[in-house]
């Protein structure tokens, strides 16, 4: 217990600053990864509703998540901003899973993203051909 | 062989492994703790739990039965540690702060340049530490000093921050076994690292720590002082409650108040003959020793008081104790007011004997006073009021001898003149004082126009110190020619008969209109009125 609480102390001390400073950094990074993660799960809710392991299927395939536990916040998050609802569907031999459906407000979202990304792609890539090539 | 233990998860039912169990739970925990600041924390877990029973009805297809800790870790790796998560964004740190009422003011001595005030200051703020100390110098500069008042004011109340779990209340995180576990693993987590950095952080930090120690030093230096200094005041008080302890023990021994002592002829001598304590029909003794025993306890209370504040380890005084002492000097002090009430209550009043000798000397003949002492008794026979224990004549018995006397002239518009002797004494009533003043042996001579009185009386030893005497009131009346004795000097009380001469002794007077007129000086006045000329 002692060595423990010693580590603890230790960790203070020592990192406490350093982690601040790193945490600036990640915390850009882990906007624009959320970002792109709530584009892609409306995404994959545009066409057909699905529970959250078909969600996963699609984003691990597109080696978007790493780890699966990264979604639930996200999901309700949107949820709580409207732009998701979700129905309970029974399932053979396990829990019951929740289907989540894009509301309208959530499609409308999505579509103005959609826009959006395009012209950002096309900008980037315009800035990145054009600065290959030179 | 292992024990299994059955859980619920998401309405599912699971056999796991007792170490697959803690190792699910400790997950749990540290994603509640980790999501503790999450609006819809409760809905996060839920789904998490679901997810999790999901992927455990995967492993259970063939004909396993148990979940052991591989399947655990396996399915912690699939959903990743709660840090992994990335929730770190603007929301995340606008609950944060909203979460910070339970935050407590603590001196974070780590990250201190002085005490840790600012930064404790600045943990419960939420701010940069950086922001507070600019402020406390701004203040300072603008109040010409006087927040460093201020300052030294919060450095002695806020306290510091000493366990960890009043450094998680410092900086608001909750204090819950999980956080503590999130601690440790933390803390396994990035140990290479740190002892990586260590140097670094040492080099960086060597200018703060150059100040905040002599800061820490100045700290302990002035706690020094103020120790050492209560120990001096301790044996200040040490030195002077022994010594009144002693001086009450002393004067018990001494007087035999407490009875213990038995000699009842000191305290007859001395206190025995308080006036009115004897007569309020309380015993001396018990006057004494509750009078001593009042004294006393406070003394020891704060001999006993001072003792402890010079040797710290010194055992407390037990209740009993002091609920005891106290309650007996309750009762002395009770027991001395009432008997003070009691006999202050009583009246003294005065009793008297008195002779009247009326003078009928022949007319013209002057009247002669002179006071007569008793060399036997004292050097001084002619001083008034001097009081002392002697032999009596025979030099058997001790008496009180007593040269209370008061002469005082009157005049009167009667045809003879009278000499008034009243032997007088006090006490509570009149007849016991009249028995007292029966008492007084008083001797005077009227022989003819020869008036001679005694400058003293004798009386029992017993009334040392009370008061009582003679008063002769001697009453003339008009064109009396008087000569008095200059040994009756001290004994006059009203001289402002006799204004023309400072000491109208050895001449004769006569007494007209109110006033005594030198019959026998007027011829030297005149001598001397004519050498002047």
């Amino acid at each position: 217990m002692y060595v423990s609480l010693f580590k603890i102390l230790l960790y203070e001390v020592l990192f406490d600053e350093i982690k601040n400073e790193i945490m600036n950094i990640e915390n850009t990074k882990a906007q624009m990864r959320k970002g792109i993660l709530e584009y892609c799960i409306l995404s994959i809710l545009k066409n057909n509703d699905a529970y959250v392991a078909e969600i996963l299927v699609e984003l691990k395939a597109a080696k978007l998540i790493v780890v699966e536990g990264t979604i639930y916040p996200l999901l309700t998050r949107l949820k709580n901003a409207e732009l998701l609802e979700y129905r309970w569907e029974e399932s053979t031999g396990g829990p019951p899973r929740k289907y989540y459906k894009l509301t309208d407000e959530g499609t409308k979202f999505l579509n103005e993203l959609s826009s959006s990304w395009k012209e950002l792609q096309v900008s980037v890539k315009t800035i990145t051909t054009k600065n290959n090539q030179s | 062989m292992n024990k299994t233990i059955d859980i619920n998860i998401a309405s599912q039912i699971f056999h796991l492994d007792e170490n697959a169990y803690i190792a699910l739970k400790n997950y749990l925990d540290a994603i509640k703790a980790y999501l503790a600041k999450e609006e819809s924390q409760e809905e996060i877990i839920q789904d998490i739990e679901a997810r999790i029973a999901e992927l455990f009805i995967e492993r259970m297809i063939s004909d396993k039965q148990v979940i052991n800790t591989e399947d655990v870790n396996e399915i912690i790796k699939i959903m990743g540690q709660p840090e992994e998560y990335d929730l770190s964004d603007e929301d995340d740190k606008s609950t944060k702060t909203r979460h910070n009422i339970h935050k407590k003011l603590f001196r974070d001595k780590k990250n201190s340049y002085i005490s840790g005030v600012s930064a404790g200051l600045a943990h419960y703020m939420g701010i940069d530490v950086v922001w507070v100390r600019l402020i406390w110098v701004i203040l300072t500069l603008f109040t010409t000093g006087w927040f460093i008042l201020i300052y030294i004011l919060l450095w002695i109340l806020i306290p510091e921050a000493r366990t960890t779990a009043e450094k998680l209340a410092m900086k608001g995180e909750p204090i819950n076994l999980s956080n503590i576990e999130k601690k440790i693993k933390e803390g396994y987590d990035n140990v290479s690292e740190k002892i990586k950095d260590v140097d670094v952080k040492k080099h960086s930090k060597g200018a703060q720590n150059n100040i905040s120690d002599f800061f820490s030093w100045l700290e302990g230096f002035i706690i020094t002082l103020g120790k050492v200094l209560l120990k001096i005041v301790g044996v200040f008080i040490l030195i002077f409650s022994g010594l009144g302890l002693l001086g009450i023990l002393l004067s018990a021994l001494g007087i035999g108040g407490l009875g213990l002592f038995g000699s009842t002829e000191l305290y007859n001598s001395t206190l025995g003959n308080i006036d009115g304590i004897a007569l309020a029909g309380v015993p001396s003794w018990l006057f004494i020793t509750a009078a001593l025993t009042a004294g006393a306890i406070p003394l020891l209370l704060i001999f006993i008081f001072s003792l402890k504040l010079l040797f710290n380890n010194l055992k407390s005084i037990s209740k009993p104790f002091i609920i005891t002492t106290v309650s007996i000097w309750v009762i002395s002090i009770a027991f001395l007011t009432i008997t003070g009430i009691n006999s202050s209550m009583r009246d003294f009043t005065s009793g008297e004997i008195v002779d009247t000798i009326t003078l009928k000397p022949k007319d013209q003949d002057t009247l002669f006073f002179k006071m007569k002492g008793n060399l036997n008794y004292t050097v001084f026979p002619f001083k008034q009021n001097r009081e002392d224990i002697v032999y009596d004549e025979n030099n058997k018995n001790l008496v009180l001898y007593d040269s209370n006397v008061d002469v005082k002239f009157y005049r009167t518009t009667d045809r003879d003149a009278y000499i008034r002797i009243a032997k007088w004494a006090y006490d509570y009533d009149v007849d016991q004082a009249r028995e007292k003043a029966g008492l007084i042996d008083y001797e005077y001579n009227i022989k003819n126009n020869q008036i001679v009185f005694d400058s003293y009386f004798i009386t029992s030893k017993e009334f040392k110190d009370r008061s009582m005497g003679v008063d002769l009131d001697i009453y003339l009346p008009e064109n009396t020619v008087i000569k008095m004795d200059e040994n009756m000097e001290d004994f006059i009380e009203n001289y402002f008969y006799f204004s023309e001469l400072d000491k109208p002794f050895n001449e004769y007077f006569n007494l007209k209109d109110d006033k005594f007129e030198c019959v026998s000086c007027l011829k030297k006045n005149d001598t001397i009125g004519n050498l002047n000329e």
